[in-house]
C-alpha cells in the first residue's frame, strides 16, 4: 500500500463530477516514505571513492539467494524471486555512492484493484557512462529508500500493509539490507528483517531512515514510532515489539495512525516530522530514550498540512526546511535548538511536492504533480531560474545531487517513466535519461 | 411555474381568465435584476389583454430577490450556447473544465456548484451523487430563457439558482433550425418547432446534436507548448413539451427531455489520459398544472410532479495512476410540489406549499458490491406577501420546515422587502436561511482510502443581501448589491492521515461581496458592464476558499446597425487560489470575445463568434486543466 497520491487532484476531480477512484491507490507521488538520507554533502563529489575505475559491464544478474557474506561467509537470505526485465521498475528512492547512482525499485503494479509487489531491487548506474552496471534483487518487498553512509549502502524495504477501512497496518516482513563494495560493485552483507508485532500492530512499515552513531533509526510509516538497528552488529535493537515511541515528544501513541519522517540533525540530534500532527521534533537519545530539545507546530491550525520531508542545513540561517506536502509549501526554521523562528511561507512549491534537497546554497523542490524540479535560494526562499523539466506522465519521485567531473548534476527517479533522469544542476538542461529513450 | 412570477394590479388578477400579461406587464413592472426598468411613478394605463397562460403569482420568488434574466436572442442563440452569457453576470462564475463539450458548472456569489440549484422548467438538474449540474447540455435544449436568482432557498440553494425555461407551446407557432461549426473540429445541428394542436393545445418538439474533436493547443504549467488530446465529446438531446388549456382556467402541461453525452476524458495537464471515458445521460419527465383556486376564493394553485433519471458512467481501463476504474452512478429521482396562493385582501396574499423529493441511487464500481443509497426530503412552507402592485413597496416572508432523511428537521425562514422611495430608485433587502444536503457520494462513497461519511450534517447557511436599483426604461439602468453568506458545517473531503481521505464537516466559511451592474443604451450603441468583488475565508484557518477571484469585471459594447449587431465582450478576473492553503494560484487574466450577428429578413440569422481573441493559451481551470486559446465559431439559424 502506498500513501494517497495526487490527493488534491483526486478531490478536485471528484468534486467536479469526475470521480476517478483509481487515483487514490496510486503510488506515484507519495513522499512520506522518504529516506533519512545523509546530508546532501555526503552525496557530493568530496566522497568520491577510491574505485574510480572504469565501470564493469552491465547486465549483472541479481545475486544468488545465498550470497557470499563478509569474511567469505554467507548471509542467509530468502529467495528474492526473479528480477523483472527492465532496468527500473517503479523507481523511488535514490542515493549517490561515489561514482554510482543507486536507485530503489519497489516493482509494484496493480492486479485488478490490488497492489502487488514483485521482486524489489536496486539499480546501480555508473555516473560516467550513464549505464546500468548492476541490478541487485532484494530479499524483501517494497524497497522504497536507499542511502549511502560512506561505507555501506542501506536499502530499506517497507514491506506491505493492510487496511481495515480506518487504519493502515504493516503486513508481512520489512527489512533493512546492507550492501558493501566488495561485490561487483555491490553485494549484500547485512539483512535485518522487521516482523510486525502482535503487541503493537501499527508499528512497522519503515519508510524513512537516518543514521546516528552507528545506528540506523527507522521511522514507522504507520505510527509515531522509531525502530533502531545496530549497523555494525547487524541486528535490531528496537523492533516493532519494543519500538521507540514518540508520544512523549508530543506525537500520538502507538495506537494512533501517523507517518514519521526522520533525519539526522545537529551532532547527536535526530529530527522527526509528523505527517498527522504537522509537528517537527528535535531530540537526543541518551540511554536510548528520547530526550526532547524542541517541538514545533509547523502547519496551519485546524488543517492537515502533511509533513513530507525535511532538510537540514548545518550552521545555516535558516537551518531546517520542512516540506508540507498537502499545503504545498516549505517552512523554514532558524535557530532550531535555541529560540526558533519559523517562516511558514518560506517557499511555495508546485503541485504535489514530494521531496526537498539541500544542495549548497539552494534548495531543490521536487514537484511530482508538475513533473519538474525547481530551486529556491536557501537563504531567502526566492525562486531561482533553474528548472529541471520532465515529460508529462513521468511522475518524478526522489532526487539526489552531486558533482561529477566538475559539473553539478541532479538525478531524479521517474516512477512512471521507469527511468533515471540526469540534469545539469546549474542550467536544468537534461543530460541523459537512463535507459535512453529509443 | 414559469413566466413572470410577479403580481401587479395593472394586470388582471389571478382570478377570472388566465389573463397574464406575460410580456407586456412584466416589462413594465419593477423587478430588480430582471433587466426591467424600475416602475415609473406615473400610472400607466394598459389595456386589458386576454392571454390565457400562466398564473400570475409565484410565491417561489420574492419580488425583492435579485434576478438576472438571460433571454436576449444573441445570448440564447450564441454559437457556444447560453452558458457563457450566464457566466458574464455579476458574481456568477462559470466553472469550466477544459474545451468544448467538457462539463461546465455554475457558482453564484461564491457558493459551490453543489450549493447552486440548476433547474429545467422547475425540475432540479443537480446530481444527487455529485452535487453540481452540468450546464453544457443547455446548448442543445430549446430555451425561452434562463434566469439567475440570487440568494438562499430551503434545502436546495445557498448562493442562488439558475432556472432554465423551455419555450411556451401555447406561445404561437414558430420553428427554428440551427447549424454551426467551429474550432477544435466542432459542429452542431439543432432545431425546434412549436405547433398549436387545435385551439387549446400546443406542442414543442426539439432535438439537437453536437460533436467536437476537442483538441486544442495550449502552453502547460512548465511553459511547454503542447496539444490537448483525448478530449472529444458528442451529445444528443431531445425535448417534447405539450401544454393545454383545460376548463375552468386550468392549464396542464407535460415535458419529456432526454440527453446523452459521451466524452473522452483528457485527464490532468501533467498526467493526461488516453483511455478515460465519461458518459452522462438525463431523462426528465414532468407533469404540471396550474389554475385558479376552486370556488370564489381569489387565488391560484400550482402543482408539479417529476421523474428524473441521471446517470454517470466513468471508465478508465489504464489510468495514468492507480488501478483500472469503472464507476456507474444512476440516480432515480421523483419529486413534486403543490403551491397555493390566496389573496383575501387587496394588500396581502398568503401562500403555502408542500414539497417532497426522493432519490434512489444505484452504484456500480469495479470490484465492489453494488450499492443502493437513497434519500428523501419533505418540506412545507407558509408565507405572506404584503403590498399592492400599485404600492411602492412589498414585504414578503416565508417560514419553511424541512425534513431530510438522515438530517432531521430544520427551519428555513426567508424575508424580503423592496421599496421605491423616489421615482426610478428602488431599494431591496433579503435574508434567508438555507441548507445543502450532503450528496450521496459525500455520504456513501467508498473506494477504500477515499471515503464518504454517513454521519455528515447538512451545510447550513444564513444569507442576506441588500442594494439598490435605478434606471430609466430603455436608456440606462444601474444596480448594486452587497451580500453575505455565512456557512457552517462546510463539507469537504479532507485527509485524515497519509492514507485516508474522508468527507467531513469542516466548520465555517464566510463569503461576502458586492456586485454591480450597469447598462446604457443610446440609439445604435449599447454598453453593459458588471463588477463583482468577492471575499471568502474558511473559519478555522482564515484562508481563502479556492477558485474564487476577488475581482471580476465583465463588459459588452455593442453596435447595432440595421440588421447587423457587432459586440465586443471584454472580461477580466483577478488571480485566485487553487488550493485551501493559498499556496497554488492562477494568475489574473483578461479575455476578449467578439460576436457578429446578421439578421436577414427575420428568417435567417448568421452569427460569428470569436473567443479568446488574445489567444491566451496558458489559462487553467480550477483543477489546473488547460483551457483553450483563440477559437472561431459560426452558426446559421433559420426561422421560417
Amino acid at each position: 500500500m502506498k500513501r494517497l497520491p495526487l490527493l488534491p487532484w483526486f478531490l478536485g476531480l471528484w468534486l467536479a463530477c469526475e470521480p476517478t477512484p483509481g487515483l487514490e491507490h496510486d503510488a506515484g507521488s507519495e513522499g512520506i516514505h522518504d529516506a533519512g538520507d545523509l546530508p546532501a554533502s555526503a552525496d557530493g563529489p568530496q566522497d568520491l571513492p577510491e574505485d574510480a575505475a572504469p565501470p564493469p559491464p552491465r547486465d549483472i544478474p541479481g545475486i544468488d539467494a545465498r550470497d557470499p557474506g563478509p569474511d567469505g561467509g554467507t548471509v542467509d537470505l530468502p529467495d528474492p524471486g526473479p528480477l523483472p526485465d527492465r532496468d527500473f521498475s517503479t523507481p523511488e528512492g535514490i542515493t549517490l555512492a561515489g561514482r554510482h547512482v543507486v536507485v530503489a525499485n519497489p516493482d509494484f503494479r496493480y492486479d485488478g484493484q490490488r497492489m502487488v509487489f514483485g521482486t524489489g531491487f536496486l539499480t546501480v548506474v555508473d555516473r560516467g557512462s550513464r549505464q546500468v552496471v548492476q541490478r541487485i534483487a532484494l530479499p524483501c518487498r517494497n524497497p522504497q529508500e536507499v542511502s549511502w553512509d560512506g561505507t555501506r549502502l542501506w536499502a530499506l524495504c517497507s514491506g506491505e500493509t493492510t487496511f481495515d477501512g480506518t487504519l493502515v497496518r504493516p503486513a508481512g516482513q520489512a527489512a533493512l539490507v546492507g550492501l558493501d563494495r566488495s561485490g561487483d560493485p555491490f553485494r549484500i552483507v547485512a539483512w535485518m528483517p522487521i516482523v510486525p508485532s502482535p503487541t503493537h500492530p501499527l508499528v512497522g512499515y519503515p519508510s524513512s531512515m537516518a543514521f546516528l552513531d552507528g545506528r540506523a533509526y527507522l521511522a514507522s510509516g504507520t505510527t509515531a514510532a522509531l525502530l533502531v538497528a545496530d549497523l555494525e552488529a547487524g541486528h535490531l535493537l528496537r523492533s516493532p515489539d519494543a519500538p521507540l515511541s514518540l508520544e512523549s515528544l508530543g506525537l500520538g501513541g502507538l495506537a494512533d495512525q501517523d507517518t514519521v519522517k526522520v533525519l539526522t540533525g545537529p551532532p547527536g540530534v535526530l529530527l522527526a516530522g509528523s505527517f498527522n500532527r504537522d509537528r517537527v521534533l528535535a531530540f537526543r537519545l541518551p540511554g536510548g530514550a528520547p530526550d526532547p530539545i524542541q517541538s514545533l507546530e509547523v502547519g496551519v491550525e485546524g488543517m492537515l498540512d502533511g509533513v513530507l520531508d525535511l532538510a537540514w542545513r548545518p550552521g545555516g540561517t535558516p537551518e531546517l526546511y520542512v516540506l508540507l506536502g498537502l499545503a504545498q509549501r516549505v517552512v523554514a526554521v532558524s535557530d532550531l535548538l535555541g529560540a526558533p523562528r519559523v517562516d511558514d511561507r518560506f517557499a511555495v512549491t508546485g503541485t504535489m511536492p514530494n521531496r526537498i534537497l539541500l544542495d549548497r546554497d539552494r534548495l531543490w523542490i521536487l514537484d511530482s504533480g508538475d513533473n519538474r524540479v525547481t530551486a529556491v535560494d536557501a537563504d531567502t526562499g526566492r525562486p531561482l531560474e533553474v528548472r529541471a523539466l520532465m515529460p508529462p506522465g513521468t511522475n518524478p519521485y526522489a532526487m539526489a545531487a552531486g558533482d561529477w567531473e566538475g559539473r553539478p548534476e541532479l538525478y531524479v527517479t521517474g516512477l512512471r517513466s521507469n527511468s533515471l533522469w540526469v540534469f545539469d544542476a546549474d542550467t536544468g538542461d537534461l543530460l541523459a535519461q537512463v535507459p535512453p529513450v529509443p | 411555474m414559469e413566466g413572470a412570477g410577479r403580481r401587479s394590479a395593472r394586470c388582471p388578477g389571478p382570478t377570472g381568465t388566465w389573463a397574464v400579461l406575460v410580456l407586456g406587464c412584466a416589462a413594465l413592472l419593477p423587478a430588480p435584476g430582471r433587466g426591467d426598468p424600475p416602475a415609473s411613478p406615473e400610472v400607466l394605463e394598459v389595456p386589458p389583454i386576454d392571454v390565457e397562460g400562466l398564473p400570475p403569482a409565484s410565491p417561489d420568488v420574492a419580488g425583492s430577490q435579485v434576478r438576472d434574466p438571460v433571454d436576449r436572442p444573441e445570448d440564447l442563440e450564441a454559437p457556444r450556447g447560453p452558458a457563457a452569457a450566464v457566466g458574464r453576470l455579476p458574481a456568477v462564475r462559470l466553472r469550466e473544465s477544459g474545451g468544448p463539450g467538457q462539463p461546465q458548472t455554475v457558482m453564484i456569489r461564491g457558493t459551490d456548484p453543489s450549493a447552486t440549484l440548476a433547474s429545467l422548467d422547475g425540475v432540479p438538474l443537480n446530481s444527487p451523487f455529485l452535487g453540481g449540474a452540468d450546464l453544457t447540455g443547455l446548448d442543445l435544449i430549446p430555451l425561452e430563457g434562463l434566469e439567475v436568482v440570487r440568494g438562499g432557498r430551503g434545502q436546495e440553494a445557498v448562493g442562488g439558482r439558475l432556472e432554465a425555461r423551455t419555450p411556451d407551446p401555447l406561445g404561437g407557432s414558430r420553428s427554428q433550425a440551427t447549424l454551426g461549426a467551429g474550432s477544435f473540429g466542432s459542429f452542431w445541428l439543432k432545431g425546434f418547432a412549436v405547433q398549436p394542436l387545435g385551439d387549446r393545445v400546443g406542442l414543442l418538439l426539439g432535438a439537437g446534436g453536437q460533436r467536437s474533436e476537442g483538441r486544442f493547443p495550449f502552453r502547460d504549467s512548465n511553459g511547454v507548448a503542447r496539444q490537448r488530446d483525448h478530449a472529444a465529446s458528442s451529445s444528443l438531446e431531445a425535448t417534447i413539451r405539450v401544454d393545454g388549456l383545460a376548463g375552468a382556467g386550468w392549464r396542464l402541461g407535460g415535458l419529456v427531455e432526454g440527453a446523452f453525452t459521451d466524452r473522452q476524458e483528457p485527464g490532468l495537464e501533467q498526467f493526461p489520459s488516453e483511455t478515460a471515458t465519461h458518459q452522462d445521460s438525463r431523462l426528465v419527465l414532468l407533469a404540471r398544472g396550474n389554475g385558479p383556486l376552486p370556488g370564489t376564493i381569489p387565488g391560484s394553485l400550482e402543482g408539479a410532479l417529476y421523474y428524473r433519471r441521471l446517470s454517470f458512467v466513468y471508465r478508465d481501463p489504464r489510468p495514468p495512476m492507480g488501478p483500472p476504474t469503472a464507476s456507474t452512478l444512476i440516480a432515480h429521482g421523483v419529486g413534486g410540489h403543490l403551491t397555493a396562493e390566496v389573496a383575501p385582501w387587496p394588500i396581502a396574499s398568503l401562500f403555502g406549499s408542500l414539497e417532497g423529493t426522493g432519490d434512489l441511487g444505484r452504484v456500480y464500481r469495479l470490484s465492489q458490491a453494488p450499492e443502493r443509497p437513497a434519500r428523501g426530503t419533505l418540506a412545507g412552507a407558509v408565507g405572506a406577501r404584503i403590498g399592492r402592485s400599485s404600492d411602492p413597496f412589498e414585504v414578503s416572508g416565508e417560514a419553511r420546515v424541512l425534513w431530510a432523511q438522515g438530517a432531521g428537521v430544520r427551519i428555513a425562514p426567508r424575508i424580503g422587502v423592496w421599496w421605491t422611495p423616489w421615482g426610478p430608485l428602488r431599494l431591496f433587502l433579503n435574508g434567508s436561511r438555507a441548507f445543502r444536503l450532503p450528496t450521496l457520494e459525500e455520504l456513501h462513497f467508498d473506494v477504500g482510502f477515499v471515503q464518504g461519511n454517513p454521519d455528515l450534517r447538512p451545510e447550513e447557511a444564513w444569507t442576506w443581501d441588500g442594494g439598490l436599483e435605478a434606471g430609466q426604461p430603455g436608456t440606462w439602468r444601474l444596480r448594486a448589491a452587497y451580500f453575505e453568506n455565512y456557512l457552517d458545517n462546510v463539507i469537504l473531503f479532507l485527509p485524515r492521515s497519509a492514507f485516508l481521505v474522508k468527507a467531513d464537516n469542516s466548520g465555517r466559511a464566510t463569503m461576502r461581496g458586492m456586485e454591480a451592474l450597469g447598462e446604457f443604451t443610446w440609439r445604435f450603441l449599447s454598453v453593459r458592464a458588471s463588477y463583482a468583488f468577492l471575499w471568502s475565508a474558511f473559519g478555522a484557518s482564515g484562508l481563502s476558499l479556492p477558485d474564487r477571484p476577488a475581482h471580476t469585471v465583465q463588459g459588452e459594447v455593442a453596435l447595432t446597425l440595421w440588421t447587423l449587431r457587432l459586440a465586443v465582450l471584454p472580461g477580466w478576473q483577478s488571480s485566485f487560489y487553487l488550493d485551501r492553503f493559498e499556496s497554488t494560484s492562477e494568475e489574473g487574466r483578461f479575455r476578449l470575445d467578439a460576436r457578429l450577428d446578421w439578421r436577414l429578413r427575420d428568417t435567417v440569422r448568421l452569427s460569428l463568434e470569436a473567443r479568446n481573441l488574445t489567444n491566451k493559451r496558458d489559462a487553467v481551470d480550477s483543477l489546473q486543466r488547460p483551457l483553450p486559446g483563440f477559437s472561431l465559431w459560426a452558426q446559421v439559424s433559420i426561422s421560417p
